[in-house]
């Protein structure tokens, strides 16, 4: 009953730690503008992202050691400065984006402007990063990030896709002169989904929870079942934009016009459960950028660390979440809509992949952390295929960013 | 390879530091050694502090680290004080024995007590 409770959150938690501000907006603009014609990409980085949460769930498991310790330790604290830098920026836009989307999404709710909310919906992320235990943080927006599953009941409501829509699934509709604005958007999925701050996390939170050896299932049914629920949500979301947003001619430029899909299907009930939504996967992602931080730094420089542990028992952890938190929220009320940060964000994230991603295909193939439970032949193609992958799209990502205008 | 086998880069340098009471204090930054009269080569102390990694990171920084920091930082922890070596290493003391670890102590004392809730005794 147990591992059944365990798997059935760490479900929650990966559908949480998927959709974030990044999957929304990436999502929302997809569907407006090129109907299905994006599902593609984001079932590719489903793909990518279950592959490397379940190695980095399993490098925890079995040796102890997260993904960022491992890369410190078998490449030297000069090469780890790369991801740690590139970490770094891509989180502090990340989190000024997602705190944007909580924000945003208190706006919807209250009718308060987002740019006022904004210091409080910090002050709500930084509160609760200080003194919630793991468990809480985990599970409690995860729990709420269920609402995104309302996104496919307004699909129904309104009788699914028609049928001129369907095709664009296979056959994207792309408009002369729209073909950056397309591979532009492709890439920005990607980034947004592959998102290395998930991994780093991912990896932590095995440590917050003593995985062992003996979690290696709760581990694989996680990584598949959890993101792919989280997919199938955002998947959701490119169709209802699609739907309804497409043929209105609305580009979903703003977290709040994305949200017309639900009020669309089912009114002011719609707007209310996408503000939910909204605010339940931000908030649960703000808390997973700002603690990824503070893993990424305290475990690189050898920091005692663990959301775990009171503050006091772990202060340079949280002194770092501390500053780190403040420069983002700064960057945030300098008032860039939250969507623009997101794609920024998602696009320097991009650029940085490979740094990040590199590292696994060397230590998962390292016994003296996996032991027997090392790498297959299969996984090592898959991870070197995500790799290349991931190369392309940071060589593509600021071109196409630049050509098409920024989505 | 046999298990005796010690690496210094793979088995020391950028490892963590873990004391008897279990508390994460650092990593290592460099390892520092004595070239003796006879010629052979004798490790003495870890080292760790950001001056020796900025040294690592490019020689030309360390200069530039030593006159801003002015060894305030830096620690040498002596390398009989390891225990064992796993995949940390595992010192032989508790964190309060070491310097190195004093930092935390110094967080806590100067900043996070101003804050409410920060769970200090």
């Amino acid at each position: 009953m147990k591992n059944v409770l365990a798997i059935a959150l760490g479900i929650l938690t990966a559908i949480g730690g998927f959709v974030d501000v990044g999957a929304v907006a990436t999502a929302g603009q997809a569907g407006a503008k090129f109907g299905l014609g994006l599902v593609w990409a984001m079932l590719l980085g489903t793909l990518a992202i279950m592959l490397l949460v379940e190695m980095s769930g399993r490098l925890a498991a079995v040796s102890g050691h997260t993904y960022a310790e491992a890369i410190r330790e078998r490449f030297g604290f000069k090469f780890y400065l790369l991801p740690l830098t590139s970490e770094l920026i891509a989180n502090v836009i990340m989190l000024a984006a997602e705190i944007g989307g909580v924000a945003v999404a208190l706006s919807l709710l209250t009718g308060v402007s987002w740019h006022l909310l904004y210091p409080a919906a910090a002050l709500l992320v930084w509160v609760t990063v200080w003194r919630a235990p793991f468990s809480l943080i985990e599970n409690g927006p995860a729990l709420l990030g269920l609402i995104t599953l309302s996104f496919w009941f307004a699909i129904v409501r309104l009788g699914g896709p028609p049928g001129p829509l369907v095709p664009t699934l296979w056959s994207p509709s792309v408009g002369h002169g729209e073909l950056a604005e397309y591979l532009y958007l492709a890439a920005a999925i990607l980034g947004a989904v592959i998102s290395p701050y998930l991994v780093f996390f991912y990896s932590s939170g095995a440590r917050e929870e003593k995985w062992t050896k003996r979690s290696e299932g709760i581990n694989l049914v996680t990584a598949i079942v959890g993101m792919g629920f989280g997919s199938i949500t955002a998947i959701g979301l490119i169709v209802l934009s699609a739907m309804v947003l497409g043929p209105m001619g609305i580009g979903g430029g703003t977290l709040g016009e994305i949200g017309l899909g639900m009020a669309a299907a089912l009114g002011r009930v719609g707007g209310v459960l996408f503000a939910i939504a909204l605010f339940a996967t931000c908030f649960g992602a703000s808390l997973e950028v700002v603690l990824s931080v503070g893993y990424n730094l305290s475990q690189g420089l050898g920091w005692e660390w663990g959301e775990e542990k009171l503050p006091a028992e772990a202060p340079r952890f949280n002194l770092a979440m501390i500053v780190f938190l403040l420069i983002a929220s700064g960057i945030g009320m300098l008032g860039i809509d939250p969507i623009q940060l997101t794609l920024y964000g998602a696009t320097f994230t991009a650029l940085v992949l490979p740094i990040s991603l590199f590292p696994f295909l060397v230590i998962m193939n390292d016994s003296a952390y996996l032991e027997d439970q090392t790498n297959g032949r299969f996984t090592n193609i898959a991870t070197l295929a995500v790799l290349i992958l991931a190369s392309v799209v940071a060589l593509v990502a600021i071109p196409l960013l630049i050509l098409s205008g920024g989505g | 390879m046999g298990e005796d086998e010690l690496y210094l880069m793979r088995d020391v340098v950028d490892e963590q530091l873990q004391t008897r009471d279990g508390r994460d204090i650092a990593r290592v930054a460099d390892v520092e050694g004595q070239w003796h009269a006879d010629g052979t080569l004798v490790l003495s102390d870890m080292i760790v502090g950001p001056q020796a990694l900025a040294a690592r990171v490019w020689g030309r920084l360390e200069p530039l680290a030593r006159f801003l920091l002015r060894d305030r930082f830096e620690h040498r922890i002596p390398l009989e004080e390891i225990a064992a070596i796993e995949l940390d290493l595992c010192l032989k003391r508790d964190a309060s024995a070491y310097d190195v670890g004093q930092a935390d102590a110094w967080v806590v004392e100067h900043i996070l007590r101003f804050i409410p809730g920060n769970g200090s005794r």
